[in-house]
């Protein structure tokens, strides 16, 4: 697994709190393995869940048709990036 | 059973049924507002170009492509099946229960050579008026649920049961519509309130619906603002209780429907502020429809249907109306008023329902003891409210004993083959045994203190 950044740590922690992951630490999550599917298995209610905690906390808004956002949604490290890429 | 045959539709030909807000190669690009004219043409067209065969697996996910799928699926007799979810074992289940069926899509699904893509085919052609005859008997759809047992349970709506039951969900849930009316709506054709609201209702009432399927706070906020006034939203708790937390403003709009799972007084309020709109809570299922409704944000009670009555019989809630030949069994504990009206005093407690879904605990841990690393284990739904996010839906937890060399990540994978993700235990606790009682028994107290003490 990589080394998480500072920022994916803050992200990962997030993800932890809003999706109430009660078997994995935040510093667990790899930054590179896919958070739906078949990595974290998380689903189309989690992704809501975790736009709205993301809206809330970093002001970005998360849009479907954006193809950007099937891509940031991917991993710990994408959806990061996009993150601090759109956070005003 | 009712013999004879009843109209597609029951609309005027120049009115408009639906808003395409993507650019479909199916229509050739076709954007904007569609009659109901040249929708007929389009599902003519459609009708010529499907394969022989009894059934459609309707998977189009855009709303217009769906429903012009489902109606002329209908022209051609076939039955349209609303699987519960696309698992990959459901798919296997259903074309092994169906054989003569074939997967409609458009452009989603790849991985299927026998599947017909619609944005394959040229629908374009001009606007027809003939409104196609529906025999009454006809199999419309066949959908899906999890019956109390835990089994899936087949579901035959014919045309008869969906045409009259869309006369009586328009008259209850938007009485006499003055004018053209614009829909948006954030659950898919597939589902029931979905097929309900966003399919039915179009047909036989003046409502236009956009083709689109919002699913972020900020996309429900842009396909609201391109369609026009009066404008109608049709959505769950999930995505409600996500708009007014995300503090966006929406626009304005004319009345808000809303079901799949209990709404709190406290977020009806909010909403109806948010929107500036009256919100209506429908309650159904997938057996007999939507049957209820009330304003949340006044009353607690449920208003009955006319058309429906609520009778107990052999210790159960039953509902019975005339145009459904079977009575329902209801899976809430109903508490009558009157004669029309009832408070839900919850689910009973083996049923579990997320995201508008519904199975059993008892299928989830028959899932669960299927596979092949679990000697044993148990899903179940803790008391606690810890497992309750901030879009108030519950999780399911596991706690599982592994074989040996087992891991528990093939307990996810396993997961994902057999059921909805929605359903899958957002935690998996790996335990050496379980504190089953000499006879085998698994007590819920039991249980419980062991998931705090595996929380702690």
């Amino acid at each position: 697994m990589a080394k998480q950044t500072a920022l994916q740590l803050e992200m990962a922690e997030l993800l932890v709190e809003s999706l109430n992951l009660e078997d994995i630490s935040a510093a667990e999550i790899d930054p590179d393995a896919e958070l739906f599917g078949d990595g974290l298995g998380l689903d189309s209610i989690d992704a809501l869940e975790l736009a709205l905690a993301i809206s809330q906390k970093y002001g970005v808004q998360m849009q479907a048709e954006d193809d950007n956002v099937r891509s940031a949604f991917a991993t710990l490290a994408s959806l990061t990036a996009f993150t601090a890429e759109h956070s005003t | 059973m009712q013999s004879g045959s009843s109209p597609l539709l029951k609309r005027q030909m120049s009115d408009s049924i639906a808003m395409i807000s993507s650019s479909l190669s199916a229509l050739d690009g076709l954007h904007g507002m569609v009659t109901v004219g040249q929708f007929l043409g389009h599902v003519y067209a459609l009708a010529e170009q499907l394969p022989n065969s009894r059934f459609t697996i309707n998977l189009c996910e855009n709303r217009y492509l769906f429903m012009v799928g489902f109606c002329a699926s209908l022209i051609r007799e076939q039955t349209t099946l609303l699987p519960a979810n696309k698992a990959e074992s459901t798919m296997v289940d259903l074309k092994e229960n169906y054989a003569t069926s074939y997967i409609l899509h458009d452009g989603h699904i790849i991985d299927d050579k026998t599947a017909l893509n619609i944005n394959t085919l040229s629908l374009s052609c001009s606007a027809r008026t003939d409104v196609p005859l529906i025999s009454k008997q006809h199999c419309a759809a066949i959908v899906f649920t999890s019956g109390s047992t835990g089994l899936p349970t087949a579901i035959e709506k014919s045309w008869d049961v969906f045409s009259r039951s869309t006369e009586i969900n328009i008259k209850h849930m938007l009485g006499d519509l003055e004018s053209l009316h614009f829909e948006v709506a954030t659950i898919p054709g597939q589902h029931m309130w979905g097929m309900e609201t966003s399919i039915l209702i179009p047909l036989m009432a003046a409502v236009c619906v956009s083709d689109a399927r919002p699913f972020f706070m900020q996309d429900i906020a842009d396909v609201l603002a391109q369609v026009e006034l009066p404008r109608i939203l049709v959505t769950t708790p999930v995505h409600l209780r996500a708009m007014i937390l995300s503090g966006l403003q929406f626009p304005e709009l004319s009345l808000v429907l809303c079901a799949t799972a209990p709404l709190a007084t406290e977020m009806a309020t909010q909403a109806e502020r948010l929107f500036n709109a009256e919100l209506k809570e429908v309650y159904g299922c997938s057996e007999a429809g939507s049957m209820a409704c009330r304003r949340t944000a006044v009353t607690q009670n449920w208003q009955l249907f006319e058309d429906f009555n609520l009778m107990h019989l052999d210790g159960q809630m039953v509902a019975k109306a005339a145009h459904l030949s079977v009575d329902t069994v209801l899976q809430d504990n109903i508490e009558i008023v009157d004669k029309r009206h009832f408070c839900l005093q919850g689910r009973s407690h083996e049923v579990v329902k997320i995201a508008g879904k519904r199975t059993s605990i008892q299928e989830l841990n028959r899932v669960l003891l299927s596979c092949q690393a679990v000697l044993d284990g148990v899903i179940f739904l803790p008391k606690t409210a810890t497992v309750q996010n901030a879009l108030g839906e519950q999780r399911a937890v596991a706690i599982v004993v592994l074989n040996e060399h087992q891991k528990k990540e093939s307990i996810a994978v396993h997961f994902q083959r057999h059921i909805d993700p929605v359903f899958i235990p957002r935690t998996i606790f790996v335990v050496q045994q379980l504190p089953r009682e000499a006879s085998g028994k698994l007590r819920k107290v039991k249980l419980e203190q062991l998931y705090h003490s595996l929380l702690a």
